[in-house]
């Protein structure tokens, strides 16, 4: 997937959740991005943000915190 | 199988519910206080001779032949426009009676041609029974007197024919077209003898500003407005009652037939969608479904660059599985997916998301919904707790105030769109929120209260600007608020919308809305009685399209304008069975009923009926599809009757991603764009062949009959089957009912849904189950689906897509009344006598500033692309914005709009690309940027 793309859509997600609070709107970026992205789109977020994530809203770098690297 | 004649009562039914008691003809009958003498003797199964009277008109009382004698009055009174009285005593068949009508009959024949025998409405002519009926026998003015015989023929239109030598001037004509359809294109023109019908100002039918609704040449009693397929075949001789494949008004029609050939569709009276009423697409459009480009043959090649090979069902079906097996293997499972289509029957559509989520193995399905009202989905439910309209189209004739947001019903819903003229005639006020002035805004007896025309991309400033206005001068609907809301998310809500900075003297620069405009609008929506939104794809496909969605549910929810008729929040659907196709579990995300596939318990009742594991994560929606494609991880696509080269954003994009795909299949009538990138044409039914149900805007599930066979030899929902079947899933049904009732098992809405039940009852609305087992023409009448209806934050986000110094209008797209989205339908008819080609309306300044004169061919260019059509300069447009239409190919007005979409759904941004519009010596052509 595009990264660029990805960053786009991820962005206007947490744009509009801005309004709400801080803890409310993360909650509602990962659930909004857990129930209408493809696994793969999500891979691809996860990589975006493993990789600083520069370019993306803080709210979505919060909703989807880095995983541990296990092993 | 005979041909269905409803009933004409003469004048329309009274709302009256009292009841009064008269004779008629020695009969005591019992109607309804304020009914005409005709109407009541016509229930009580007396038949007054007329000519004038038509029920779906007011009485006129004109033609002097339903002449009736009342005991104890004077004189003969039409019994058209004499109502009932209690003790009332009437007679229709007396001599004096007879001796007028005859008289009036000798007149009228006096001027007609004695054609009978050859005529076109031989058999079908009111003229012809009346005369019959009064035991005309001679006219004693003989024929050779001053007459109208030698009168022009008018055959301008490409569907019917105005012959004024049959004209006997009762006006139904004129009244059908103020009336019904609320164009007053026609008039009877001069006075005595010269009076005559004309079109316009006399211009003809096809230069007039006649719509060609057809309305007029349903109410015509004689052959002089008559359909050219009538004078070409003759007269129908059997019915068959089916549903309209074009817009989401769901028109219910008879398709009057010889044998298989469509002679005529006619509108139903008893339609819940339409009650007798047409448009020019439904009414005369349907030619392209015998049309000589039609395939009916499947067809395969190894690359999009070969020639088609017709071949066998079997071989292109085993081709098509073998591909798409092989990239499964190659590439994953969920490397291969489908779109299904709003233009095919609801239980074509849930076979095929069924293939996909069971035979492909993954939720790699979509609709076309992603395109035009994903967002209504998803703000709908946020707030409502379901996916769909809240009202019947009935509700309408109850609202006091229409709030019209990003719609132009008059042109893509024309039958709805003279429903809501009529109410408005009638006296509702109308508030209408567009950049252009449609005619809702202004047309004959039409005039706006308010007309917000504001800058593209701007919906939600304002819907917001109304709520603050609505909250901070105190109009709150505090009693609807704190029984049916969630009052914490309201608290916060009202706190949001009281902020300032959402005041329509704040957002004015942003929108260009004179903030007084809006206040007025604000106080209007919220005191002037039953208030109802509709609203189209001018609030869906933008960036903010889902949460416009959400900011006009909650203008409904704190004024209290929802659970009761004349109000609510309705999105007029665009696709005949867009409703149908989305709650058919068309989208990634979803299985039918608007379930999450995430959900362990609906996918375990899926599993267990199925009969096989299903996957729990959500799957592409289309742009991701196309995403997916250029970044390799997805490589197969069945498209099922959509065109989505040449309806979706960014065509250059688009392309890109299907010539990546090593296997298209297209499922169509035609090949379209799409097919230009297949490996597989899989030929499909119009709607004339197809046996099934759609849902309409409404939630009104209409039966949809087969006229004649399949031209291909098998229904689409068979092809479905082969191909899952050949991909090792086993598929089987042995009709489409049995289909409907697999849904019924599965889907909760549609649990009281069957093919017997509709073909009893005509059409039923869901949800039907055991709560309400008749079906649910309003919605959220008691409470809101989802409980407490949900106040959500809805703040203004500029969209990225902004004009600039290279690009520096901004172009909104849409539709015109005569063509139907990408044209593969209507471009294949007589309608391209009205619109043969898109054109680009720009404002009169714009188009000076830049030389443009009208008709001069321009170029239209965007970020993303350019390409070439001829522009028409219209004051229509506000200064700044652009209007194109993307019904031809060969312009490919979706080369220049961008890939910019709805945060919540992906719903493409379609009605905001910046652009800049030059003259050009080019023929419309097609370029590429990227």
């Amino acid at each position: 997937m595009d990264s660029a793309d990805l960053v786009r859509m991820a962005n206007q997600i947490a744009g509009y959740f801005r309004a709400y609070p801080e803890d409310e709107a993360v909650a509602e970026i990962t659930q909004h991005i857990r129930s209408f992205w493809d696994p793969r789109m999500r891979q691809g977020l996860d990589a975006l943000i493993a990789a600083g994530g520069a370019e993306l809203d803080p709210l979505v770098c919060k909703a989807f915190p880095p995983r541990p690297v296990s092993g | 199988m005979t041909l269905i004649k409803e009933q004409d009562y003469g004048t329309p039914a009274s709302g009256s519910d009292r009841m009064v008691s008269l004779r008629i003809d020695g009969r005591t009958v019992s109607a309804r206080e304020g009914t005409s003498i005709m109407r009541a003797a016509a229930e009580a199964g007396i038949s007054i001779p007329r000519l004038c009277a038509t029920d779906s008109q007011h009485a006129y009382g004109s033609c002097r032949l339903c002449l009736v004698q009342v005991e104890g009055r004077r004189g003969t009174p039409a019994s058209c426009t004499t109502p009932v009285a209690e003790g009332m005593d009437v007679l229709t068949q007396t001599p004096r009676l007879a001796a007028l009508r005859k008289g009036v009959m000798e007149l009228y024949i006096s001027d007609h041609p004695l054609d009978c025998l050859t005529c076109s409405s031989n058999g079908d002519c009111e003229l012809q029974d009346m005369a019959g009926k009064v035991g005309l026998r001679e006219v004693r003015y003989g024929f050779d007197g001053a007459n109208h015989l030698t009168a022009q023929k008018d055959d301008s239109n490409p569907y019917f024919t105005f012959d004024p030598a049959k004209c006997i001037v009762c006006s139904r004509c004129v009244r059908a077209c103020q009336e019904t359809q609320g164009t007053f294109a026609l008039t009877l023109d001069g006075r005595g003898f010269a009076s005559k019908i004309a079109a316009g100002m006399d211009e003809g039918f096809l230069a007039s500003d006649c719509v060609s609704c057809g309305a007029c040449v349903q109410a015509c009693p004689t052959a002089t407005l008559m359909e050219k397929a009538v004078i070409d075949h003759g007269q129908p001789e059997h019915s068959v009652l089916t549903t309209c494949a074009y817009c989401g008004v769901g028109c219910s029609f008879k398709a009057e037939m010889q044998g298989e050939t469509v002679v005529r569709m006619v509108p139903w009276k008893d339609g819940g969608a339409n009650e007798g009423h047409s448009c020019v697409k439904g009414r005369f459009a349907w030619g392209y479904a015998t049309h000589s480009d039609r395939v009916t043959s499947p067809m395969i090649r190894d690359t999009i660059h070969e020639p088609w090979r017709k071949v066998s069902w079997e071989e292109a079906i085993g081709f098509a599985a073998t591909r798409l097996k092989a990239i499964q293997a190659r590439y994953g499972k969920n490397a291969i997916g489908g779109i299904t289509s709003s233009r095919c029957t609801n239980e074509e559509v849930f076979v095929v998301q069924k293939m996909i989520r069971a035979a492909f193995g993954n939720n790699n399905v979509d609709t076309c919904a992603r395109v035009c009202h994903s967002p209504t989905g998803y703000g709908l439910k946020q707030t409502f707790g379901t996916s769909a309209g809240t009202q019947d189209f009935r509700s309408v004739d109850q609202s006091d105030v229409l709030l019209v947001i990003g719609a132009n019903p008059t042109d893509a819903h024309p039958v709805f769109g003279s429903r809501m003229k009529k109410r408005i005639r009638a006296g509702a006020k109308v508030i209408v929120v567009d950049p252009r002035r449609t005619d809702l805004v202004e047309s004959p007896h039409i005039r706006a209260e308010h007309h917000l025309q504001l800058r593209p991309g701007t919906n939600v400033a304002i819907v917001n600007a109304l709520a603050h206005v609505i909250v901070t001068e105190g109009l709150v609907n505090r009693a609807f608020v704190e029984e049916r809301c969630d009052l914490t998310e309201f608290a916060r809500w009202e706190a949001f919308i009281s902020d300032p900075r959402h005041s329509p003297e704040a957002v004015e620069a942003i929108t260009g809305v004179p903030a007084a405009e809006v206040r007025g609008a604000a106080r209007l929506y919220a005191t002037g009685g039953n208030a109802a939104i509709y609203y189209g794809l001018g609030v869906t496909e933008h960036s903010q399209g889902s949460t416009m969605v959400m900011g006009m549910a909650n203008l409904a929810m704190v004024t209290g304008n929802i659970g009761r008729d004349g109000v609510g929040v309705n999105p007029l659907r665009g696709q005949n069975n867009v409703q149908g196709s989305c709650d058919m579990g068309s989208f990634p995300h979803e299985f039918s009923g608007y379930r999450h596939v995430s959900d362990d318990t609906v996918r375990a009742l899926f599993e267990v009926v199925w009969g096989t594991a299903l996957d729990p994560e959500p799957g592409l929606r289309i742009p991701n599809m196309f995403d997916a494609s250029i970044g390799g991880s997805f490589r197969g696509l069945y498209v099922h009757g959509e065109d989505i080269a040449q309806s979706d954003p960014n065509t250059n994009h688009v392309a890109a991603a299907l010539e990546a795909m090593e296997c298209v299949i297209v499922q169509d009538l035609f090949l379209n764009e799409t097919a230009n990138y297949a490996h597989v044409f899989l030929p499909g039914t119009s709607f004339l062949e197809k046996d099934g149900t759609f849902t309409n805007a409404e939630r009104r599930i209409n039966r949809v009959r087969p006229a004649m066979r399949s031209q291909t030899g098998k229904h689409e929902w068979e092809v479905t089957c082969d191909l899952a079947a050949a991909m090792g899933y086993p598929m089987r049904y042995d009709s489409a009912a049995e289909i409907m009732d697999e849904i019924a098992r599965l889907t909760p809405t549609f649990k009281g849904v069957s093919f017997d039940r509709l073909d009893r009852e005509g059409s039923l609305q869901w949800p039907v189950n055991d709560a309400a087992p008749n079906g649910t023409p309003l919605m959220h009448v008691d409470g809101f689906v989802r409980g407490k209806g949900r106040f959500m934050l809805t703040d203004y986000v500029a969209t990225e897509e902004r004009a600039s110094r290279f690009f520096p209008l901004l172009l909104t797209t849409g539709r015109i009344l005569s063509q139907y989205n990408v044209g593969t339908q209507t471009r294949r008819t007589g309608n391209v006598a009205w619109h043969p080609e898109d054109i680009l309306e720009i404002h009169p300044h714009d188009a000076e500033e830049r030389g443009i004169r009208d008709g001069d061919l321009v170029s239209l260019a965007s970020r993303k692309g350019a390409t070439g059509l001829r522009a028409m300069i219209s004051d229509r447009m506000p200064q700044g914005v652009v209007y194109t239409t993307f019904h031809h190919p060969v312009t490919g007005a979706n080369v220049v709009t961008t890939e910019n979409s709805d945060w919540a759904t992906n719903c493409p941004e379609y009605k905001v690309t910046a652009v800049q519009v030059t003259l050009s010596n080019q023929t419309p052509q097609v370029t590429a940027a990227e």
